[in-house]
Formats: C-alpha cells, structure tokens, sequence
C-alpha cells in the first residue's frame, strides 16, 4: 500500500464518519478519535518509526497536510451540527407567553397631531395657541368673513351668547398671533374646533385641526407651495406628488386646495381617491390683505401664507379608519392598536 | 350643480375630453365630483364654491371655459315683440320691504298655450336632475339653470286683486306649497302674497293658489333679488332647501335679474305662444356701483411668486368678462356685474393665477434657516402622556360638553355657573364641562358593556368655567384607575416625580369620593387637584359597574408651571454598600404609614455615620396571628453609611431607636425576628 492510498484510506473514513455525525457531540467524539492523544492520527504518525527516513519524511508531510484538513472539516461541520440536547430533562416551557408590563396607549388623533407639527416644528415653526371659547371678531369679523357668509348662521356655529361662541376652525389663532407678535411669524396652531354637525361616519361636532400662518419678508405662492410639498413629503412620503388648485377662503387669496397623490392605490385611482388618483389634504392660501390690516400689519410691506388641515381627516386616511366616530368612542380593543 | 357638456356647447365651442374639461374645471377651481352620461350627453357635477353664485349657472361654467380653453363666449341674443296690454294692466307689485327684496320685476305674457316643453328643452331639464312639468314652469327652471337666476311664474287670474305683495309672513300664516306639503310660516320669513295669502315663500317655493295649469292664459314671470340671510333662514326654519333658495342663499346678481326676466318672456313667447305684454315693473331699481380695480403688474410676482405679462393677464380678464384699460403700472379692470366677489387687486392676481394655473407656480422657493420656539407646555404634556401611557393608562378623546345633568359633580375648581352652548336646532343646550372625570367614567361605562374592563384611561384637556367678566379655560389631567387607589396614587406620584413637581398629598374628605379615601393634590403649597376612589352611589348613577374605581382630577397647567423636564443637578450615587433592615411591627388599625414613616425618621439619628435614605412599605398584614384591632405593618429601612463602613452596634443601635421610638409613640410592637 502506496502512502498516498493509506492516507486517502484514512479519509475516506473520516469523511464516512463524519456524515453519521448528528450533532455538536457526536463531531466531538469524532475529534477525539481521530486528532485525540489515542486517535487514528496519532497512530499512523506512531506506526513511521519503521519507516526508512525518507518515506517518514514523506509520509509526515502528508499525514500532517491530512490533519490540517481533518481539523478544517471537524471546525466547519461544528459550526452547523445541531447543538446537543442537554441530557437532563428541563421542563421549562419556552412557548409559554411572554409577561410584559401593562402599558397604555396614546390616542391616535393626538398621536396623528403631534406628527403633523413635528414636521412644522422641523421646518423653524413656533407653535400657537389660542382659546376654545372666541370672540365673533376673532372667528369671524378680523378674518374677513362677512356677517352674511353661511358659515356665520347661528345654526351652523355653538353660540353662547351674541358675541361669544365654540371656535369653529382654528384660524383665530392666525389673528391672536399677529396682533400679539410682528413679523415675521411662522407658526402652526393644533387645537380643537366645533361646529354643530349631525354625528354620522364622516362628521364629529367637535374635532381638530392644524393652522398655520407664515409672514415674513417676501413670502409668495410659490413660498406656499414649496413648504406645503416639503410637509407633505415628509409626512406620506418622496414619491408623493402633491397638486395645487383654486379654492375660496374668506381670509386668503389667492386660496388653494392642496391634494397630494393617492397613498392607497398609488395615484391609480381607487375608491378612496374615487378614482380621481388625488386625495385633499388642506386648504391654504395667500394671507389676504385684509386680514393683515385687521391686524395692523401693513399688507406692502408683509405678505404670508396660511393653511389649515383637518387632523381626523389625516387620521383616517393613514390609519385606514372609516368611521370617525371610533375616534370618540375609545374603545380599549381599537386604542390598543395603536 | 349639474352641468350638461351639450349646454355648455351651446355658449362657448369646447372641444375638449370630458375627461379633459374635468381637468381644466378642477384646475379653475371649480372640482367635479362626478361625471355622468345622460341621455347621450356628458353631466357634469361640479361643485361650485360659495363664493361664486355667477357659476351656478350653464353660462357662468361656459364663461370659464372660455377663459381656460380661450375659446370665444357667446351670450344668447334676446329679440322679442311686445305688444297687448301694458303689464301695469295685468299686476300691481308692492314692495313692503326693500332691504329684503332689493329688486323685482314683473313681466307678464298673455294668451300663452299651456302644453309640453320641446323634447330638447326637457331633456336638458332632466340632464341636470329636473323633472319637467309644462313649458312655462319649465321655461323658469331653464333659465334659472342657463343664468343662475332663479324665477317664478304666477297665473296672473288666481293673485287676488292683481296684487303682488312682496312682505314678511305674519303669525300662523301656511302655505300649501307645490311639493305637496303645507308649511307654516315663521315670522319675518318673506313671502309673497296676493291681495289676501301668501302665494309663495319667497325664492324658496310657490303655492299651490297660483300654480300654473292647463287652464292658464296670462303668466306673471317674477324676476327678484331677496336678502340672502332671510331666505337662509325661512328656508333652515320651514327645512326645506331647493334650487332657487340654494341660489338666493349665495346672491343673485343685480343685472342678472333683469336678463333672466326677458329671456322667459321670450322663451316663453317662442315656446308657449304667448304675447310678452308691454313693458316691465321693475320695483326698487337703484343703479348700483360699477366697480373698477387697479391691477399693478408689479405685485402679481410678489405674491404669486412668478411674473404674468400685462398681454397675459388683460388677455385672461378680457375672457373673464372684465373691461380692460391700460395704466401706468399695469390696468384697470371694470368687474362684471355678475362678480360681485371681485373688489380689489388681490382679487384680479388670484384671477389671473387661477386661469393661468396654479401648476405654473414653481415649487423651489426657500425660507430663511429659523429654530422654532421650545413650546414648554407642549414638551410637558408629551412627557407627562408618555408616562401615563408607560403605567398602563390609555389615553381618551372625550366630548368638551355634557348634558346638563353630568355637569353637576367633580367640579373641584368652582362652583361658578358653567358655559352653556345655545342649542342651534333647538334641541337641549349643552353644558360645557368644568371636570374631566364625568366623561372618563363614560367611557369607562361603555369599555364595560363591552367587557372590556381592565383599562385605565386618562386625558389631558381643557375644562371650561364662567369668571366675573367673561369665561376660563384650563387645561386638567385626569384619569380613572379600575386597579383601586393605590395604583391611580402611584402613577399620579410618579408622573408628577419625573416632572419634577414638588407636590404632597393631603387627606380631605371630597364630593363625590369616598371621604375617608380621597386626599388634595397640593403642588407647592397650594391645593391643585383631587385623587380618590369614588361614592359607589354616583358609580351607579354614571353606570359604571366596577368597584373601587379610582380617579384624579389636576389642574395641568400649574403643573406645567412648576415642571420642569429636567432634575436639575443631580448627586451620585454612594459608593459604599447600603444597609438594609426589614422590620414588622404590630400597632393600632388606625394608625397610618404616613404617621409611622414620621416616626421612623424622627427616631433616626440625625447627624450620624449614616442616611436613612429609604422608609419602604412592603406588606400590612390583618389575621388569626394578629391581636383583633391590630395590624402588622412590615417594611424595611435602607441606611446609607456616608464615609466609612457602619458598625455593627451602630445599625443595631439605629434599629432600636426606631422600634423604641415606635412603641413609645404608637404601642409597636416588633413582630418576630426582624
């Protein structure tokens, strides 16, 4: 027998040997038997005291190239064997549940909120406040909204008496912050609005939204468009395209509709866009020029932007939710969603 | 409104898609809702903004079409004869009140044949969603749909005496009207009456005195201009809305009135056979002003970001309707009569952006670098709202009014009258709240019909109260614990600890509590809010069925006043090991921990090798071992050596203080091995 048989012979039984192995023990013992101090290397390194030097030198050459790639087989076939059961028997349960702490939740619409300014507030947006309970001059009068304008019936805002009633949008807050601050103003208003609407699946007597005013040194439209698309990006998403047209708000002008492409279907067309592949987002427009006198501020020297959003809407639209009454119901099994 | 592509055809040559002329409509502001197809042509339904009264008509759309699509415009010509009797022959019109009716004009045909309108008309009358009834009336709803002015037309032999009486209805007047229906009139609604009743609820609807039928001969086409806000309101009142008050609601036009009233006198002439008599009463005539607004082409870039040539924009406002002169800096534009929205330059730019497109405006301009303002109550409800919501709390969105009766407990900030909101429908005011326990117990209620029963909620939101010269709004925290005292004490505790709030709590016996379980919240040394758990009683009246709810109420914004996100400096920890002790002492039921805390560290020596630096609470125990009237309250001490190890006999001395100060002050006694 040749020395290159032999050492071929003494792998192909290793390698015979080491496919029955089963897991991390059983290549152990295979070690042990082959590079251990009684193991079959050792033996055949003990079997070339005989051997006349120059086959010994040859032999130990190759006996050793068969120990390096022994080693390498046993390393790498523990790497991927099974790891060994242990031999005791532990009846712990690793599928039993997991014991987390009780934790609670915070509500989708404020959650839906806080994301809306996060954005703004990124962007260098102070936030404003303004109260729940207005004045007829602040909702209505200083915005320019005329004494017969539909929305100043008394059937279609809370009064409470013949000058004071629930805010029924947050722009007031647009004339608290210029008649308290000069420009310039950037600042977003979140709050709670009420209008006496019939409670069904789209309409809350009292819900939120966010407002924003921006006045500084040559603000344009394309001012507003820029930081609306910027908000909008950031809030649904790069691939959003958002599109721009004409609307009618008392207190701006030019006024626009802000409609951003359909986060449902892609802008392909779906029911939720019916069809149209666009969604409105928000109202904006030009702050108009008589709302700054109101305010004092003169409207050659200051334009400015605003805008304002429906916050239930956005969240109904991001969280799927085709009810808006789930929002005030607070159900534990709809909070614990979120 | 409802807007057939064929009409439209008829003004301006739109050869456009549908889908095409969607888009320009939408881009011009005014959205499509819905395309239809309707007996072979293409309806659209547009929705037209309250501002724009002048585009709630087939011409007013066509018109800007024509600007968007520069297509010429053109307005259907009006030739007629007149001849037979004067119209003064026919009706005498009194005006009672020219505030509510600013206009109105009579003209009268005579001898007209009564039968079906031409199929084409009736088609476009059913394309836009009318049912077609016979020429005359259909001649008053077409041209209500064509110019946006709404008509009525009169049987001139059923008006008593001749007369039409244009006043406000008087006290239980009614009104058989032509949908069948007999409406009561409220006082002040205007109406139009004969020499006797009213014949029609001012551009609202006709009766059925004057109706038009087969026998009529001689037609009163009544052309008026009514006060917006009374039509609103007859028409909310008596609850019903229709075409022409959905129009007299957003103002008719002046001009307008005049136009509609000789394009049915000959339509009707054409169409019904008749003879438009001689003349007109036009009752109440005023010239009214023509506006002219100066445009400098120098502002357009600074508000739309973007020039528009002087050609451009007069070439859009000529399309628009607008006579155009040049200026100096820019023109002067003679507004329309039929737009009455436009009075200024702001409102000449948003023309010429609209019509331009707003698509035009770059998306690219920048803003100065500008950090925003930290918002300190903002940053302090975030925090306080995650906490809340780490110790199991979900939080709710709940109703900022009640009815009256909810109203009346957990006010703990007043006894001052609440906010009331007038009812606008008349049905029951509500009451704004002052507490914001009441609607988490709701909440809490309706969780349990559902067996969901193991939420705590809270809500941070405003509460409402009257003052001396106006009204409050503060904002509270509140929340509602169904795991009992202790756990609604703990998380209040720590919420206010993290917030840095110095804060106590005192026992008092509180409305609505239980009073030997409720305590004042103090936040410095003010009393700022409740906790406790609550009556059983008004459990029940609120249905909520669990038991040993417990709930707190504070004032939030104090809190935020005296939080603060951040410790402040703080101390490290001590670096050699802290002794801990655990005792068990028998003493009275009655005694409380806050009572044996107190003694504990009174007995501790002060100013020795050692900090007591912990009094913890681990067990109270009540049974067979324990004497009747006794309780073992066990709890450990934790001592913290300052600069050298303790000694043995130091701890041992230090324990023995404090059991020998509390069987001294409070009978103690140590219970077992310690």
């Amino acid at each position: 027998m040749s020395t290159a048989e032999a050492i071929e012979g003494i792998w192909g039984e290793f390698e015979k040997a080491l496919d029955r192995c089963g897991d991390a023990a059983s290549v152990e013992n295979l070690r042990a038997g082959y590079l251990g101090r009684r193991g079959v290397l050792r033996e055949a390194f003990a079997g070339m005291s005989g051997m006349d030097p120059e086959s010994r030198r040859e032999m130990g050459q190759r006996l050793n190239e068969l120990r390096s790639r022994i080693e390498g087989a046993l390393d790498q076939r523990e790497r991927t064997a099974a790891p060994t059961r242990p031999a005791t028997t532990d009846l712990f349960d690793a599928t039993l549940p997991g014991i987390g702490p009780s934790v609670g939740t915070r509500h989708p619409i404020y959650r839906t909120m806080e994301g809306i300014c996060e954005i703004f507030e990124r962007m260098g947006f102070d936030i404003a406040y303004g109260p729940e309970i207005e004045t007829e001059y602040h909702n209505f009068e200083a915005l320019n909204i005329a004494k017969n304008h539909p929305s100043r019936d008394p059937w279609d805002s809370f009064y409470i008496d013949s000058q004071h009633l629930l805010r029924s949008h947050t722009s007031p807050v647009q004339i608290r912050t210029m008649l308290k601050r000069k420009p310039p103003l950037r600042v977003i208003a979140p709050g709670k609005v009420f209008r006496p609407d019939d409670i069904d699946a789209s309409h809350l007597p009292q819900f939120h939204q966010v407002e924003g005013l921006v006045i500084e040194d040559g603000i344009t439209f394309s001012h507003l468009k820029s930081v609306l698309d910027m908000w909008a990006k950031a809030m649904y998403g790069r691939e959003i395209k958002t599109r721009f047209r004409p609307s009618f708000f008392p207190f701006t002008e030019p006024s626009a509709e802000m409609e951003i492409s359909c986060v449902v279907c892609g802008a392909k067309g779906c029911p939720a866009c019916k069809f149209t592949g666009w969604i409105e987002i928000l109202g904006a427009g030009m702050v108009h020029p008589k709302v700054l006198e109101n305010c004092s501020i003169d409207p050659e020297r200051w334009t400015g932007f605003a805008f304002g959003m429906g916050v239930e809407r956005i969240a109904m639209m991001r969280y799927g939710v085709r009810d808006i009454r789930l929002f005030v119901e607070n159900r534990i099994s709809f909070l614990d969603q979120f | 409104m409802k807007v057939p592509l064929g009409w439209v055809r008829e003004y301006v040559p739109v050869d456009l898609e549908p889908k095409q002329v969607e888009h320009a409509l939408a881009m011009a502001g005014f959205v499509v809702d819905a395309i239809n197809e309707v007996e072979g042509d293409v309806v659209f339904t547009v929705d037209v903004a309250s501002n724009r009264p002048d585009a709630l008509s087939i011409l007013g759309i066509a018109r800007e079409l024509s600007a968007v699509t520069q297509k010429e415009f053109k307005l259907p010509q009006l030739l007629f004869a007149e001849g037979g009797p004067l119209v003064e022959e026919l009706v005498r019109v009194d005006v009672q009140d020219a505030d509510l009716c600013p206009r109105y004009i009579a003209r009268a045909v005579v001898s007209v044949k009564i039968g079906p309108s031409p199929e084409g008309l009736q088609k476009r009358l059913r394309a836009v969603g009318l049912r077609p009834v016979n020429n005359i009336v259909d001649i008053t709803n077409y041209v209500m749909y064509e110019c946006g002015q709404p008509l009525h037309a009169f049987d001139a032999k059923k008006l008593t005496e001749s007369t039409i009486v244009v006043r406000t209805a008087r006290g239980g007047e009614k009104i058989a009207a032509l949908d069948g229906t007999t409406y009561e009139l409220p006082q002040g609604a205007l109406v139009i009456a004969d020499a006797k009743v009213p014949v029609a609820i001012a551009g609202v609807m006709g009766g059925v005195t004057s109706e038009i039928g087969p026998e009529t001969r001689h037609v009163i086409i009544e052309s008026a201009l009514f006060d917006p806000i009374r039509i609103r309101m007859t028409s909310k009142a008596i609850g019903l809305s229709t075409d022409s008050s959905f129009r007299f609601e957003r103002q008719a036009d002046y001009f307008n009135v005049e136009w509609a009233s000789r394009r049915a006198a000959q339509l009707m002439a054409d169409l019904g056979g008749g003879q438009v008599a001689k003349g007109a009463i036009d009752a109440n005539f005023i010239e009214p002003e023509i506006r002219k607004v100066p445009l400098r082409i120098d502002r357009i870039p600074n508000i739309l970001g973007v020039p528009v040539g002087r050609k451009r924009a007069t070439s859009i406002l000529l399309r628009l309707g607008f006579d155009v002169k040049e200026t100096a800096d820019g023109v002067e534009a003679t507004v329309p009569h039929w737009r009455r929205d436009v009075r200024q330059e702001i409102d000449l730019i948003e023309e010429v952006a609209r019509i331009e497109g707003y698509d035009s405006i770059p998306v690219e301009a920048v803003m100065p670098l500008r950090v925003s303002r930290p918002d300190r109550p903002r940053q302090i409800q975030g925090r306080a709202s995650e906490l809340l919501a780490a110790c199991g709390y979900r939080e709710a969105l709940t109703w900022s009014f009640l009815e009256p009766a909810e109203a009346a407990d957990f006010c703990y900030w007043t006894q001052d009258e609440p906010v009331t909101v007038k009812s606008p429908d008349g049905r029951v005011d509500k009451v704004m709240r002052r507490a914001l326990v009441p609607a988490l117990l709701k909440v809490q209620a309706a969780n349990e019909s559902y067996k969901e029963e193991d939420g705590a909620f809270f809500e941070i939101a405003k509460v409402y109260q009257t003052v001396k010269d106006g009204f409050a709004e503060r904002v509270c925290l509140a929340g509602v614990d169904p795991r009992g005292f202790r756990h609604a004490k703990g998380t209040l505790e720590l919420v206010l600890k993290r917030l840095h709030v110095p804060h106590r709590f005192e026992v008092r016996g509180i409305h609505s509590l239980i009073p030997t379980r409720s305590c004042d919240v103090m936040v410095g040394d003010r009393r700022r809010g409740y906790i406790g758990e609550i009556d059983p009683e008004v459990l029940r009246l609120r249905g909520v069925t669990s038991r040993g709810l417990a709930c707190f109420e504070v004032d939030f914004d104090e809190v935020v006043r005296s939080a603060s996100l951040d410790p402040g400096e703080v101390g490290a920890p001590g670096r050699l090991l802290p002794v801990r002790r655990d005792l068990a002492v028998v003493v009275g039921e009655a005694v409380t921990w806050a009572k044996l805390e107190e003694t504990v560290r009174q007995a501790f020596p002060e100013g020795g090798e050692a900090r007591l630096v912990k009094v913890e609470l681990f067990d109270i125990f009540k049974g067979k071992s324990i004497p009747a009237g006794k309780k073992s309250v066990a709890f450990s001490i934790v001592m913290q050596p300052k600069e050298r190890v303790l000694q043995a006999e130091e701890i041992e001395g230090a324990v023995a203080g404090i059991v020998k100060s509390l069987e001294e002050r409070m009978g103690g006694k140590l219970r077992g091995p310690g």
